[in-house]
């Protein structure tokens, strides 16, 4: 064994032998997840027993007046009361109940009257002939019911009474239609449903769509626990440093750790499973009875738990990245709910099987292992699909995996509170132009929405000009002021090449029929519902002249939304982080200002695209250019006009230009950069 | 000859900076000069924030300079930061022990990190438990060990792979009276032992007591270096607290 694999094995015994030894870390990853299923269970079976129990065994009172049904009914009612729980019938006189209308809402008289009647039964039964109001002839009983919707017990007695009664009326059927045919007519067409489904499938298509939850929670609370000790801990009891002294590498250290967090946490699992298969061997999930049981197979659980495995890799990369943040076990601790809130999301059952969203679910982290529990848990065909998820989510673990060996690096791990600390200071600007921006997201919303349902033209309008500009312009002038530029470079409304403005009005075309793809696309995952459509939402706007469309539709939001996203925002966020963050922030701001799930997408990655535009130019003029193009066009297609298919591939000499534009930055740049040092030296 | 003249710690014109959200940049060591030799004990004397601590933990290899060179026993600490770790014991303060491993496990575990042979390993552990007087309780866990037993598992870990150079970060800080005297007993009998001894501290007496070389060291930058003597030579004070005032306040006035 080389020194190497030596270590390695040294340090994994060290941390199991810290979780053995530590009771609070073995309550949370074997004993909880152990006894977690059996004890739900019983409790819930305990429960549900002893309230059917205790409603079965209940006295109720009632007080009847069944004078009107004939003799045969009402022997068979209070028959059947009488089977149902034990009782105690009082006669009453309700007839003068009959007079009230039983179609418009109790009046106090009657309200009054009926409760006197009622006295101290839990529910009143009048049985009435005749129409009330004394119209046309009506010999069919009606029955009318006075009961305290407050009370368990008068809820229960109507529950009994209702059945009992159904119980008549099926007797009263069958007896008639013996007399009239001899036989009951419609006993020919009965027929009896034999379920084909392999019972195996059902319960696991059944327990499918719950385990994603469960699996995830104990996935969270056992892995947490371990990830905290693993690093947090030996922050908080003073090894790192020791450990960093080591003549080791620092990588193999969190490897390491990260290999006993990934395995205690599969035991972990392994035990939760065999806890869930044990309650069910004992019949004690309700539900289950004992040939149910049974069709819960063992192998299926457990590969649900292999195919479950790349999420346990991905979770385990992510708690470790996290706690390793943490100086403090309590530090940790407060970030693990809303980590599992978080993770809970895409655990949530998919509705629907579109093939398009299955494999997007498949692909999507978390959610494409929640899809290959499910379909393993049912056994379905669907092979293709559990091996592209499990494909796709080691894909996404290995993303995290990889930084994991970084975790313990001396630089770091002991300067990360200065660290953290400078972080913090680094992104003030970009944090006050995302304050600002929420902040008049917010208004757009509350201010702008009062404004446009009270008349959508001025609305707009106001919306645009009174709320998103002003705003964007003070959040600028803070930014500018920090910086000590002016606010035309805070806005990016610098110079910029004639070319770089026709580039960006080349992509417009593209993107107009991008727009009718993804729509189209769209429709497919999540349709618009009825009635909800352009024009729906558009109004009076297009009773406008064509020329105010334009300058409402078209050249506004053109000005004022750049202003605020690719402007403000956009020039903040970039101070602090990289274009990818930006690019990414600035999308999704701009995906939520329009305030519906349905443009969510479309916005979104309208914007993603105007900040990348920006970005390469360096100015907000093409952004506004493309901006208005775009809307323009759209306006034009609501006006009859249909873009040309080929105009899209104007894009590429577009794009093309924005390219030579943003090397010529970049080469600017360096000059000046070049220059600055020389001056330095 | 070579061997002898090589020094065992040599820090050449060593820089580290790092940002502050309110001081800006902050130079937590601006060139700092260091010769130490073999079998000598040298003190590193300063008050809090006068960069002990940064310019200890970039000996160790733990962090990275911002500029400047670093040589332990002729190894440079940050092309071969592994090498130098084999060469090295580090203790300070505020080390730590795990709570719920024994003394033995925690020798053990570390004797293996540095790549001792296990029959080696093995018999060095029983020697060290041996000389710091550990047999009794060396199968209890680290948590129910008090504060004198702790530092003992913590000195015999840092001796366990009989490093040429110990650098000790505050070595005495948390400890009680009886536990200090027995920090400044072990580091004393290193110099028997010829092991190169680096310590920070802001105590007086101990550097007094202790140091073959004192250097005192504030804001980031060495002030003055040499022999008690030498240093109260070269300030005219007899007492050591004296010397250092006149070198902090000379210094930070000039």
């Amino acid at each position: 064994m080389s020194a190497r694999s030596r270590s390695f094995a040294s340090l994994v015994r060290i941390e199991c032998l810290s979780i053995v030894r530590d009771r609070r870390a073995m309550l949370a990853a074997f004993v909880l997840p152990l006894v977690l299923f059996p004890l739900m269970f019983w409790i819930s079976g305990f429960l549900e027993r002893s309230g059917k129990e205790r409603m079965e065994s209940m006295v109720i009172r009632y007080a009847l007046d069944v004078r009107a049904l004939d003799e045969v009914s009402r022997t068979e009612l209070l028959t059947a009361l009488r089977e149902a729980g034990p009782i105690d019938e009082r006669m009453v006189d309700a007839a003068s109940l009959c007079e009230f209308d039983p179609d418009t809402t109790a009046s106090p008289a009657e309200a009054e009257f009926a409760s006197a009647l009622m006295g101290e039964a839990q529910l009143l039964v009048s049985v009435c002939t005749g129409s009330p109001a004394g119209g046309t002839a009506e010999t069919t009983p009606r029955v009318r019911r006075w009961l305290r919707s407050t009370d368990e017990a008068s809820i229960e007695a109507d529950r009994r009474f209702t059945e009992a009664l159904e119980s008549v009326r099926m007797s009263a059927r069958t007896r008639r239609l013996t007399e009239l045919f001899g036989t009951d007519p419609g006993a020919v067409v009965l027929a009896k449903a034999a379920d084909q489904a392999d019972p195996t499938t059902a319960r696991g298509r059944q327990f499918g769509l719950w385990a994603p939850l469960i699996l995830i929670f104990t996935l969270v609370g056992s892995a947490a626990w371990v990830a905290l000790a693993a690093f947090a801990g030996e922050r908080e009891q003073g090894t790192l440093e020791t450990l960093l002294v080591q003549p080791i590498d620092g990588r193999l250290i969190a490897q390491a750790k990260y290999v006993v967090v990934v395995v205690v946490t599969l035991a972990s699992l392994s035990v939760n499973a065999l806890g869930f298969l044990g309650t069910a061997a004992f019949g004690l999930i309700s539900g289950l009875d004992g040939a149910g049981s049974s069709a819960l197979a063992p192998g299926r659980v457990f590969a649900a738990i292999g195919v479950y495995v790349p999420c346990v890799l991905l979770v385990c990369a992510v708690l470790c990245l996290i706690t390793a943040r943490a100086k403090t076990f309590r530090e940790g601790q407060n970030l693990l709910l809303p980590i599992m809130l978080v993770l809970l999301l895409p655990m949530v059952p998919l509705p629907g099987r579109d093939p398009l969203l299955l494999w997007a679910a498949a692909c999507t982290p978390l959610a494409g292992s929640a899809l290959a529990v499910r379909e393993t848990l049912a056994g379905s065909g669907l092979s293709w699909l559990v091996a592209t998820a499990c494909t796709a989510q080691l894909a996404w673990a290995w993303l995290f995996v990889r930084r994991v060996g970084h975790l313990l690096d001396g630089e770091r791990a002991l300067a990360a509170g200065d660290e953290e600390r400078e972080a913090a200071a680094r992104a003030v600007q970009s944090r006050r132009a995302l304050r600002w921006t929420m902040g008049a997201i917010f208004a757009l919303y509350v201010v702008g929405g009062a404004l446009q349902s009270w008349n959508l033209v001025l609305g707009l309008a106001l919306t645009l000009w009174g709320i998103a500009l002003p705003l964007a312009l003070l959040s600028a002038r803070g930014t500018a002021r920090r910086a000590r530029e002016s606010m035309a470079q805070t806005l990016g409304l610098t110079r910029v090449a004639p070319l770089a403005l026709l580039g960006a009005l080349l992509l417009a075309p593209a993107l107009a029929l991008g727009a009718a793809e993804l729509f189209a696309l769209q429709q497919r995952i999540l349709p618009l519902p009825d009635g909800y459509n352009a024009e729906s939402m558009m109004g009076e706007l297009l009773t406008l002249p064509l020329w105010a469309k334009l300058f409402l539709i078209a050249m506004t939001p053109a000005i004022c939304e750049e202003l605020l996203f690719r402007g403000a925002l956009l020039s903040g966020l970039r101070r602090d982080h990289g274009w990818l963050r930006t690019t990414l922030v600035v999308g999704l701001l701009f995906g939520l200002v329009h305030a519906s799930i349905y443009r969510f997408l479309p916005t979104g990655l309208l914007g993603a695209i105007l900040a990348l535009t920006t970005l390469s130019s360096r100015s907000l003029w093409p952004a506004i250019a493309l901006h208005a193009a775009y809307n323009g066009l759209l306006v034009m297609q609501g006006e009859g006009w249909t873009v040309p298919a080929a105009s899209a591939w104007l894009a590429l000499p577009g794009l093309a230009l924005l390219a030579l534009q943003l090397r010529l930055v970049q080469t600017q740049d360096q000059e000046h950069h070049a220059n600055e040092a020389q001056q330095r030296a | 000859m070579e061997a002898t003249t090589r020094p065992a710690i040599e820090a050449i014109g060593l820089k580290k900076s790092y940002h502050d959200p309110k001081r800006g940049r902050v130079d937590a060591v601006r060139g700092i000069n260091l010769r130490i030799m073999p079998g000598e004990i040298f003190g590193l004397l300063g008050q809090n924030g006068a960069g002990k601590t940064s310019t200890l933990r970039m000996l160790a290899t733990i962090l990275p300079p911002s500029e400047g060179t670093a040589r332990i026993d002729g190894i440079d600490v940050v092309q071969d930061p592994i090498e130098v770790r084999r060469r090295l014991g580090f203790l300070s303060g505020s080390t730590g022990l795990y709570p719920r491993l024994t003394p033995r496990e925690t020798l053990q575990h570390f004797g293996v990190l540095h790549g001792i042979a296990p029959d080696r390993l093995a018999a060095r552990i029983d020697e060290l438990l041996g000389v710091f007087d550990m047999r009794a309780w060396a199968d209890g866990r680290c948590e129910a060990l008090s504060t004198g037993q702790r530092q003992k598992v913590s000195i015999a870990r840092a001796l366990l792979h009989d490093p040429a150079v110990l650098i000790l970060d505050e070595p005495t800080t948390g400890l009680d009276v009886l536990a200090t005297s027995a920090m400044i007993e072990f580091i004393e009998s290193r110099r028997a032992a010829g092991t190169c001894v680096l310590f920070s501290t802001h105590v007086l007496s101990e550097a007094e007591r202790l140091c073959d070389r004192i250097g005192i060291i504030h804001q980031g930058q060495v002030l003055a270096c040499g022999t008690k003597e030498e240093l109260r030579a070269q300030t005219g004070a007899t007492w050591l607290e004296d010397v250092f005032k006149r070198i902090v306040l000379g210094g930070a006035t000039a």
